[in-house]
């Protein structure tokens, strides 16, 4: 049996909104019969582009994360609806009836993602349904996915098995994976939201002129073992990512030409650019 | 009739400056595009982004069509470096170096890595020698044998405040890799840098540089991958910039290709006094204005002046407003608020699709209908005129029927049925029309393109659009510049310059006096030689508005307003439209979408700003409300708002307080860069910043200080 499943690759996200405003042009104003009701003209963002800022200048990056129904085969909202008004179809999808679902709010209460929401004056739980309704008339992709320039949303429909093959493959992640809900979409390259880096910049002065050093070893200790390596750009930037936040004391050893040249330590909680570290200081 | 007279607004330094340079009268002084999107990702090792934020700027026209462009840079991994004091959206889409100049100090960083490569020798000195002129006086000045000062990056640390390390690393990298420069949006120019005070140096030394390192040898040019895509270029659309109907072939690029396909009878206005834009609303109060003119037929044909009022005409007693809002895109636009008040403009007319900005100050509103309501044609992208061949931004040509989706809602009518029906009532209403239609036209337009010997008039309103099919690969156009490299006659598909422009033979050379890139322009020389804003050479100079020059000392921040990345112009911005749902757009706070403003966290914190705060920006021009976005993104000292909010909404009095609806051009300059020019420099100016209490509505204190200065 193949079933949808979206994979959101975090790199490529670069904030455009197409896919926020794709689907509010398709449900603003729009009710789709046995599938939905009018979207709210605003402050629904079905699909919602989170942000997360690393570092500081100049060696910092920044991530978006489009957050949307995950569609979990094992969906709290399912479990908090009454009259059987949400289900999961065949292919995947959950679907919230649009006529049985009228005051349950606890539906939309049950999402751990803030992924469902509530239409106050339908008095409806509404979500990002993955365009069934457009997909059941033979459409290759939702909306969102089809507006997407960049590839950061993919959509793909395949068996649970050959899901688990892309996974392992591409590295995917679920969002949370403690709440083990079970999702459809997938991230990719999800480091960029979850995890930390440590940059700097390497500069030598010799006879009053200060140069960027370029291809400098830099490694990243903890406890005598090596946890993270990089070599300075022609900037003399460096940066070694994956770190995992409010991990505490690192050494970080400069080498040059094979020799250690500076060795200084850093406290993480979030991801940190040391700034210009002076190796004839 | 007077004509409104506009500015190169999106173009000024290049218009100005670079195009004494190189010629390129044509293209508003920006370089020629052919052939790019080939040769970077085949020849170039990297590509430098200055002042150039294509993921926002989209081309202006473009959509997202050259973001895979960039990607495949990406994946190509050709080395990126940018230079903006924004942490843009293309440094965070593409990665690589980031460089943050301090606003409007760009021209120094540029003159320094060229003392770098003087120094150590890294230019192309076959190139200098036989493709330009004049190079040893520029680098007398940038070595400081003529004026004594070394512009070596320790020089312009002061003024930029980037390291001297990054500038000795970027000037070397560079110099040891064939190179891309994108400058501005489109990476040619258009955007950017080119619109705040230095704009005019900033581009001079755009060309300077890349002519120091060979442009138009292969994988040395200018682009972003913006442009330059391989297209059909034998095949015949008119761009939006050559007009279509009443023969105005002085004031469109009609005459460049469509007149000739397409006759129509002149029922253009002949009137030739004109108003500098920037200064309508002294034109109209004070009853005179000066400037220069916009003419790209030759490079000389800027330096005409125009005066209004001009002798033997009649002064402006009534303006005819269509489309847009100057109260949102001018600089210091309180001005123009006052001038829509003000006793002398007798009568205004505004005919417009939306009540927004200057509409609702108008005796006569004429409610235009939108695009939806009406039948039209036209290509995407296709611009003609000053940005010939315009489509080359996208992956392919498309020309579509505009059908007619709904009836003009409301009491709103197509701009056609407004225009006939004034001319009706002048007695000109066949003469206007020509006894066709809104559809004829549209027919006439199809009839005078290439799409006949494709598609079917009738099978092309069924289908709604025509994909131009791809050239063959013999006939695609050749890589631009590189003429110009190699020593050949000119073979780019652009019929500009014009034929007595070429000084030694026709496509022989550059448009310039030598007909090579000339570092000592011999234009300025003519024209101005003693000039100390704009010298026959490129210099830097800090602009008079800056960080602690004399009369800002109470507004220390440098506010930068670039073009919007979510609305165009005023276009999509307010209206109710989905934008106001996009927090990077607009944030919600107590009920009001308020306009972003972005501050760096040290900044935000000596005034005890939090994210999402609402702050009042200020200086002795205007004071405006947004709501702050604290972020790393910005350089300390600067803060970003996008220049042309679609709301204008005083909390008091129109032109005398605080306005929520996020026009940042109330606090810019309506300075020239330069004395003999009409040339906005209104992208950057010093603001202060306060939380603002939503209760405030009149500033005492400030309505002294503004009275005071009087800028």
């Amino acid at each position: 049996m193949k079933k949808w499943n979206l994979i959101v690759d975090v790199v490529k996200c670069t904030n455009c909104n197409l896919c926020t405003l794709a689907n509010q042009d398709e449900h603003v104003d729009n009710t789709f019969e046995g599938y939905s009701a009018p979207m709210p003209r605003h402050g629904h963002r079905w699909i919602d582009i989170r942000s997360n800022e690393r570092g500081s200048g100049p060696v910092m990056d920044v991530a978006y994360l489009p957050v949307m129904c995950q569609h979990c085969d094992d969906a709290p909202c399912m479990k908090a609806a009454k009259n059987g008004a949400v289900t999961k179809r065949d292919d995947g999808i959950v679907h919230i009836d649009p006529v049985k679902a009228k005051g349950q709010k606890a539906i939309a209460d049950a999402c751990p993602y803030g992924a469902v929401r509530w239409n106050e004056e339908l008095q409806l739980p509404q979500h990002w349904f993955f365009d069934a309704h457009l997909l059941d008339r033979g459409w290759k992709e939702p909306r969102c996915v089809t507006v997407c320039a960049t590839g950061a949303l993919k959509s793909v429909k395949v068996t649970d098995e050959e899901m688990a093959a892309i996974k392992s493959r591409e590295g995917l992640r679920e969002l949370q994976p403690e709440l083990a809900t079970k999702p459809r979409v997938h991230y990719k390259n999800l480091d960029r939201y979850t995890h930390e880096f440590v940059g700097g910049t390497v500069v030598n002065t010799v006879n009053g002129v200060t140069d960027c050093v370029a291809d400098a070893k830099v490694r990243l200790e903890r406890s005598g073992a090596v946890v993270g390596e990089a070599v300075t750009d022609a900037y003399g930037e460096f940066k070694i990512d994956g770190l995992k936040p409010d991990s505490g004391r690192y050494g970080i050893v400069i080498e040059v030409a094979g020799r250690v040249a500076k060795r200084l330590d850093v406290d993480l909680k979030k991801s940190v650019y040391v700034g210009r570290v002076e190796l004839a200081a | 009739m007077t004509e409104v007279h506009h500015n190169p607004d999106s173009w000024e330094g290049w218009y100005w400056g670079a195009t004494h340079h190189w010629g390129g009268s044509m293209r508003v002084g920006q370089s020629e595009t052919y052939g790019t999107v080939e040769d970077c990702l085949k020849e170039a090792e990297m590509v430098v982004f200055w002042s150039s934020n294509p993921e926002s700027n989209s081309g202006a026209y473009g959509a997202l069509e050259g973001t895979i462009r960039r990607q495949w840079l990406k994946e190509a991994g050709i080395k990126l470096v940018h230079i903006d004091p924004y942490y843009n959206d293309s440094i965070q889409l593409l990665g690589g170096k980031w460089i943050a100049p301090r606003p409007t100090s760009s021209p120094a960083l540029a003159i320094a890595i060229a003392y770098v490569w003087m120094t150590e020798g890294t230019y192309d000195k076959k190139y200098i020698e036989t493709r330009t002129h004049g190079f040893e006086k520029w680098r007398d000045y940038v070595l400081g044998v003529s004026d004594g000062i070394p512009k070596s990056p320790e020089w312009q640390e002061s003024e930029t405040g980037v390291p001297a390390s990054d500038v000795r690393a970027l000037a070397r990298e560079w110099a040891s890799k064939k190179t891309y420069l994108g400058a501005g949006a489109w990476g040619n120019g258009h955007g950017g840098a080119c619109r705040n005070a230095t704009g005019i140096q900033w581009a001079r030394t755009m060309v300077c540089l890349i002519a120091m390192q060979g442009l138009g040898k292969p994988g040395v040019n200018m682009g972003n991958l913006q442009w330059g895509t391989p297209l059909d270029f034998n095949f015949y659309f008119p761009g939006y910039a050559e007009g279509g109907m009443s023969g105005d072939y002085s004031h469109t690029a009609m005459g460049v290709t469509l007149y000739q396909r397409m006759p129509q009878l002149p029922s253009i206005n002949t009137n030739t006094q004109v108003i500098p834009r920037m200064q309508l609303p002294e034109a109209i109060i004070d009853g005179k204005a000066e400037g220069y003119v916009w003419n790209g037929s030759s490079i000389e044909a800027q330096f005409q002046k125009i005066t209004y009022p001009k002798p033997g005409f009649s002064p402006v007693h009534m303006l005819w407003k269509y489309g847009g809002s100057l109260i949102a895109s001018m600089p210091n636009s309180s001005r123009y608020i006052n001038m829509f008040r003000h006793p002398n403009l007798e009568f205004l007319v505004s005919q417009n699709i939306w009540l927004q900005g200057d509409t609702e100050f108008a005796d006569i509103i004429l409610p235009a209908c939108t695009n939806f309501e009406r039948y039209d044609i036209s290509e995407w992208a296709g611009l003609g005129g000053y940005a010939h061949h315009g489509e080359q931004q996208l992956n392919h040509r498309v020309i579509t029927f505009q059908h007619k989706c709904i009836e003009p809602l409301g009491e709103s009518k197509s701009d056609f049925w407004i225009f006939q029906k004034i001319c009706e009532r002048l007695g000109l209403a066949a003469y206007f029309t020509e006894g066709v239609g809104e559809l004829g036209w549209v027919k006439r337009q199809f009839d005078g393109s290439d799409l006949p010997k494709h598609i079917s008039w009738k099978e092309f309103i069924r289908k709604g659009y025509f994909v131009v099919p791809t050239e063959k690969e013999e006939q695609r156009a050749p890589l631009s510049w590189n003429w110009f490299y190699e020593g050949r006659k000119k073979d780019v598909p652009e019929p500009m310059p014009l034929p007595s422009d070429y000084s030694e033979e026709y496509l022989k050379g550059l448009q310039t006096q030598s007909g090579k890139i000339e570092f000592d322009c011999e234009s300025l020389k003519r024209f101005d030689p003693l000039s100390e804003d704009r010298p026959p050479i490129a210099k830097y100079q800090r602009p008079a508005e800056s960080p602690n020059a004399k009369g800002y000392e109470d507004f220390p921040l440098q506010l930068i307003s670039p073009h919007p990345r979510f609305s165009f112009h005023t276009q999509m911005d307010g209206k109710d439209s989905f934008l106001n749902d996009i927090p990077d757009h607009r944030v919600l706070v107590d009920g009001y979408y308020y306009w972003v403003l972005r501050i760096h966290p040290e900044d935000a914190k000596t005034r005890g700003i939090r994210e999402n705060d609402l702050v009042r920006l200020y200086n002795a021009r205007g004071s405006v409300v947004c709501a702050a976005k604290v972020t790393h993104r910005m350089l300390r000292g600067v803060v970003h708002s996008y220049g042309s909010s679609g709301v204008y909404d005083p909390v008091g009095e129109p032109g005398k307080s605080t306005d929520r609806g996020g026009c940042v051009n109330l606090l810019s300059s309506s300075k020239s860069q330069i004395g003999k020019a009409h040339s906005m420099g209104a992208s950057c100016c010093q603001i202060e910043v306060e939380r603002w209490n939503a209760g405030e509505v009149t500033m005492p204190a400030e309505e002294e200080k503004r009275k005071a200065v009087a800028a």
